[in-house]
């Protein structure tokens, strides 16, 4: 089932002479439950593409469609609530909350929408996250992976359509980034995500069902066959 | 090599956006700052010149010698003298007196008397007038005119106008008439060969010392010594406790304003250090030692400080000027000083900008403590630190009790505690004002309103009979009048039973205090004077409503249970206080019931000076108990009306009747009124300039807590949280800093205008505290003002805020 959808996706900063194609014409689907890992190198358009997918930004041309709802044709305040109903975010740096604590941080979505949380579903998400110890610390109590992965939970409180993560494990140590690797994958078998990374880390990569490569704006799928050669 | 002040000033020169704001805050607080210390100069100014208006001199010893006096004259430490003696009250027209003062030249100057036709007089049988009292007495009287007058030994006498005196605006407010004779003249009419010596004492003389010096050396008595109190303590040389309570308030208003100040400026600089505390960890993890950074820190303080100071400086001016420009329109007598032209007070601009610097760099030791303890880690990591925390805390209720965005606010508040404290007590501090100061101007317009109650002009029977009903018909025709009040007025015999009164009338109406009054054989109080009933119609009645102190006044109440509506007495402070709603005075043999109580009234004095009690009542109720006609009718003016004119014209329809007492009150309401507003402007001038700084520490305050936490709020917004919703988080941030303010204020404002309206107030006539309701909704207007006012510019940033921008790593 298709889940995400690009039609002609592009975005070009500047004109003239200062004129930058961040991403040319992009068409790509994504299925529901998938993995998808883009690879580029800096200054390619991977964090263009991400934020493009998940409603941040502004296409210069375009659409993306997430569960058959195209995204540029609402209007900015339904945009922001489809956004936290139906995508979630985990950033490279965490940005969380710092007044709130890990329980509030991680319903922060369905907070937004003034409504109650799911409670179980939400202790099976701390507990999952081995978080059920620090459910009233604040972000400064926590550890750099601890905090990322309140960032994980936030993304999957509201059991989004898809999980957008851009460069999840970039601000920790090898031990985090196994174990946030580890939950990534989990959840997305748990509780049947669908999941688009960007990541400069070769393990995500090929533990990815799909990998895309951008480089110089242009998206391509990299084969199964090109894999190993990076 | 670059030190510390190198790097504060490249890192001002590098955040201009920060730098503006920071010297904005302190330009605005020099600015106030110049300003109230202007505004209390031109206020020291206007009290040195209200208070000399009438007298210059600074002490008199009476009844001296003309040896004594020429002795007192050559004393070193005296500037100028004069000699006056008062020579009694002479009566004029029947309806009009007029004191009579004698003075030689010298005595004139410091009798402020200035000539402006004609001459002072130079024999005893010239006499010279103010302007306006020479109109009263007669529109066209001249120089070279003559008027006969009773002296106090009812003798007759005539003399001749030398000269026209410029007004004194003190004797026209009180319609008091001075004539100004010679001082031979004087001596005659009071049969003495002493007089009074007028001395002006030289500044730099203790005037304590010169007292004691006369004393002591040329053997006068201390009771003979009088001082100008009001004078000497307007220019500050007076050790008297009242002039110790000016000098207290003006020191008071400065310190508060320059508080206000350092509050405004501790909050922006706190602010600025907590954005930087990254830059501040990067220069320690580098070597700068802690005291090296507080130094940056005072450093930034000093060259925003000095950046600010000549603008600050300006703006100080230009506020002055304003307000002296008004000041000017409203009363030009008093404010003859400010010529027009820029005023400048250098020696309150020098204060103004000296403590506006010294008030910088004390507001910026916090911050630079706080700045020097940041420890070199804070640069190495991306974690958001949000405060001190040291231990788990039970966190997490609020957002189950209140909205998000709601929960958010109040949590990030109650982590900066310091800083809402502080910048919610610089707003509360205008609503303490306001609230401190309303029974001060309340009384002192209760004060100077006495004349309003009898109009513009008014027109008396001198035996209480009734004004002929063609008269008041006539008067009411006459062009430039706008309404007539015509009042039925009866002289009654009034009581009313000592146990009625609380224990502290009692107290200070027994035997031997100055109020003293004896209950009669049947218990009630035996009054020392007569009583005024006043009958006027119900609309009349009705218009009463808005002095109502206690009760309710209701023509058809009063005329079904005899009722009156008492007016308080403010002569004197003990008398009638205690009486309330419910009870009874009894006028000759009927029983009146006391209705209601209202402020005090000039109108009960209009017949006789020495009432008991004055009361009001229906005409229904009046006429059963006395059939007199209106025997007063009082009338306002319309707008553009000639009051002189007017004047002419009633003095001209009862010219035939000597019964009938024409008033002219029209200049001397002119003057009260202006009065009021001068300090009307003076107080809330004060008040303002308070609540404005309190005001632009809570924008300042919103502006840059919001500009800290762009990457916050953009993830918020890429978490789903619409503009709508960070609009409403933005609101309920400010509003929490409206509720303290408003809490403080009015917990600590309503008792202090409790304590200064039964200090000023109750005390004098009784009047007890209420609740004051219209301060409070003020207050909440003017909170609510300054909170929507201050989310408007962090909104606006908000607006351009790019959440991509925001959520990727710097």
């Amino acid at each position: 089932m298709q889940i995400l959808a690009t039609h002609d996706l592009s975005k070009v900063y500047g004109k003239g002479e200062t004129k930058v194609e961040a991403l040319k014409p992009t068409n790509l689907t994504v299925n529901k439950g998938e993995f998808i890992s883009i690879i580029g190198p800096s200054g390619s358009g991977k964090s263009t593409l991400l934020h493009l997918l998940g409603g941040l930004d502004y296409p210069t041309s375009g659409s993306v469609t997430i569960d058959g709802t195209d995204l540029f044709s609402m209007k900015e305040k339904n945009l922001s609530i489809f956004r936290r109903r139906k995508i979630g975010f985990v950033f490279q740096a965490y940005n969380l909350v710092p007044v709130l604590t890990v329980e509030e941080n991680i319903t922060l979505p369905i907070l937004l929408d003034h409504a109650t949380p799911d409670m179980q579903y939400i202790n099976e998400l701390i507990n999952t996250l081995g978080l059920d110890n620090r459910r009233k610390h604040l972000p400064s109590q926590l550890s750099g992976g601890q905090q990322q992965r309140v960032a994980i939970g936030r993304a999957l409180a509201t059991k989004p359509s898809i999980i957008l993560a851009d460069e999840p494990t970039g601000n920790l140590d090898s031990k985090s980034s196994k174990e946030v690797l580890s939950l990534l994958h989990m959840s997305v078998q748990r509780f049947n995500q669908t999941l688009i990374v960007i990541t400069h880390n070769p393990e995500i990569a090929e533990g990815a069902d799909r990998i895309l490569r951008i480089e110089d704006g242009v998206v391509t799928e990299v084969k199964a066959g090109e894999r190993h050669d990076g | 090599m670059m030190d510390e002040r190198g790097i504060a000033l490249r890192y001002l020169k590098a955040q201009k956006k920060r730098s503006i704001l920071l010297a904005f805050g302190v330009t605005l607080a020099i600015a106030l700052i110049c300003a109230v210390f202007s505004m209390l100069n031109a206020m020291q100014m206007y009290t040195v010149i209200e208070a000399s208006e009438n007298v210059i001199w600074h002490i008199v010893v009476k009844k001296t010698s003309s040896e004594q006096a020429g002795q007192l004259a050559k004393r070193i430490d005296v500037a100028a003298s004069g000699r006056s003696l008062e020579a009694g009250t002479a009566i004029i027209n029947e309806d009009l007196s007029m004191g009579l003062t004698g003075c030689d030249a010298d005595g004139a100057n410091q009798l402020n008397l200035h000539i402006k036709n004609g001459k002072l007089p130079q024999s005893d049988n010239e006499i010279a007038l103010e302007e306006w009292a020479a109109r009263k007495i007669n529109s066209k009287l001249a120089v070279g005119d003559t008027i006969t007058v009773t002296l106090m030994d009812k003798t007759s006498k005539t003399y001749r106008i030398s000269g026209i005196l410029k007004d004194h605006n003190k004797n026209k407010s009180s319609n008091y008439i001075a004539g100004t004779i010679t001082l031979n003249e004087a001596k005659r009419i009071m049969k003495t060969d002493k007089s009074d010596t007028l001395l002006q004492v030289k500044s730099g003389v203790d005037i304590e010392d010169f007292v004691n010096s006369l004393v002591k050396d040329q053997k006068i008595s201390k009771d003979s010594i009088l001082q100008h109190t009001t004078l000497l303590a307007a220019e500050g040389r007076s050790k008297n406790d009242s002039a110790k309570q000016i000098y207290i308030i003006g020191g008071f208003l400065a310190l508060l304003v320059v508080f206000a100040a350092i509050i405004m400026i501790y909050n922006v600089f706190n602010i600025s250090v907590a954005q930087r505390v990254r830059q501040f960890g990067m220069l320690r993890a580098l070597g700068a030692t802690p005291k090296q950074i507080r130094t940056l820190v005072k450093s930034e303080a000093v060259f925003v400080s000095l950046f600010g100071v000549l603008p600050g400086i300006l703006c100080g001016i230009i506020a002055t000027n304003v307000l002296l420009l008004f000041l000017r329109t409203i009363m030009p007598e008093y404010f003859s000083f400010y010529s027009g032209s820029i005023y400048i007070s250098w020696i309150s601009l020098v204060i103004g900008a000296v403590v506006g610097i010294l008030a910088t760099f004390i507001s910026s030791l916090l911050p630079a403590r706080k700045a020097g303890k940041i420890s070199p880690i804070e640069a190495m990591t991306s974690v958001v630190r949000s405060g001190n925390i040291k231990k788990k805390t039970a966190w997490g209720i609020l957002t189950k009790i209140l909205p998000i965005e709601a929960a958010v606010s109040q949590r990030r508040l109650m982590f900066r505690k310091r800083s809402f404290i502080v910048t919610a007590l610089s707003l509360s501090f205008g609503i303490l004002l306001i609230l401190s100061f309303s029974p001060l101007t309340e009384l002192f317009k209760m004060g100077t309103s006495h004349n309003y109650d009898l109009g513009d002009m008014y027109i008396i029977t001198a035996d209480g009979s009734g004004i002929p009903d063609g008269l008041i018909d006539s008067i009411g025709k006459i062009d430039g009048v706008d309404r007539i009040y015509p009042k039925r007025m009866a002289s009654v015999d009034a009581t009313f039973e000592y146990k009625l009164l609380g224990d502290d009338y009692k107290d200070s109406i027994k035997d031997g205090s100055p109020f003293s009054l004896k209950a009669d054989s049947n218990g009630f109080v035996k009054p020392p004077s007569k009583s005024t009933l006043i009958g006027i119609s119900d609309s009349d009645l009705n218009n009463l409503k808005s002095k109502l102190v206690f009760g309710r006044i209701d023509p058809n109440q009063l005329n079904n249970e005899n009722g009156v509506i008492l007016i308080l007495n403010m002569s004197t402070s003990a008398c009638n206080s205690d009486l309330r709603p419910g009870q009874f005075i009894k006028v000759g043999p009927r029983k009146l019931k006391i209705c209601g109580i209202v402020k005090p009234d000039a109108l009960m004095y209009a017949a006789n000076d020495k009432v008991f009690l004055g009361m009001y009542t229906t005409e229904k109720v009046f006429n059963s108990i006395n059939s007199n006609k209106p025997s007063l009718v009082t009338l306002n003016l319309k707008r553009d009306a000639d009051s002189d004119i007017v004047f002419s014209k009633l003095k001209e329809l009862t010219k035939g009747n000597k019964n009938l007492k024409v008033y002219n009150q029209a200049e001397g309401q002119d003057v009260s009124k202006r009065i009021v507003l001068v300090v009307d402007v003076f107080v809330y001038g004060f008040i303002t300039i308070i609540a404005l700084i309190g005001i632009l520490n809570i924008i300042n305050t919103m502006s840059t807590s919001i500009i800290t936490r762009t990457r916050e709020i953009g993830l918020l917004r890429a978490s789903g949280m619409t503009m709508g919703q960070v609009t409403a988080m933005v609101a309920c941030e400010s509003a929490l800093y409206g509720i303290l303010a408003l809490i403080i204020g009015l917990a600590a404002g309503i008792p202090l205008h409790r304590q200064f309206f039964i200090l000023l107030i109750k005390r004098n006539c009784g009047i007890p505290w209420s609740m004051p309701w219209y301060l409070v909704i003020i207050s909440s207007i003017i909170t609510v003002t300054a909170v929507m006012i201050s989310i408007i510019s962090p909104l606006s940033h908000i607006k351009k805020i790019e959440i991509t921008q925001a959520v990727t790593v710097d």
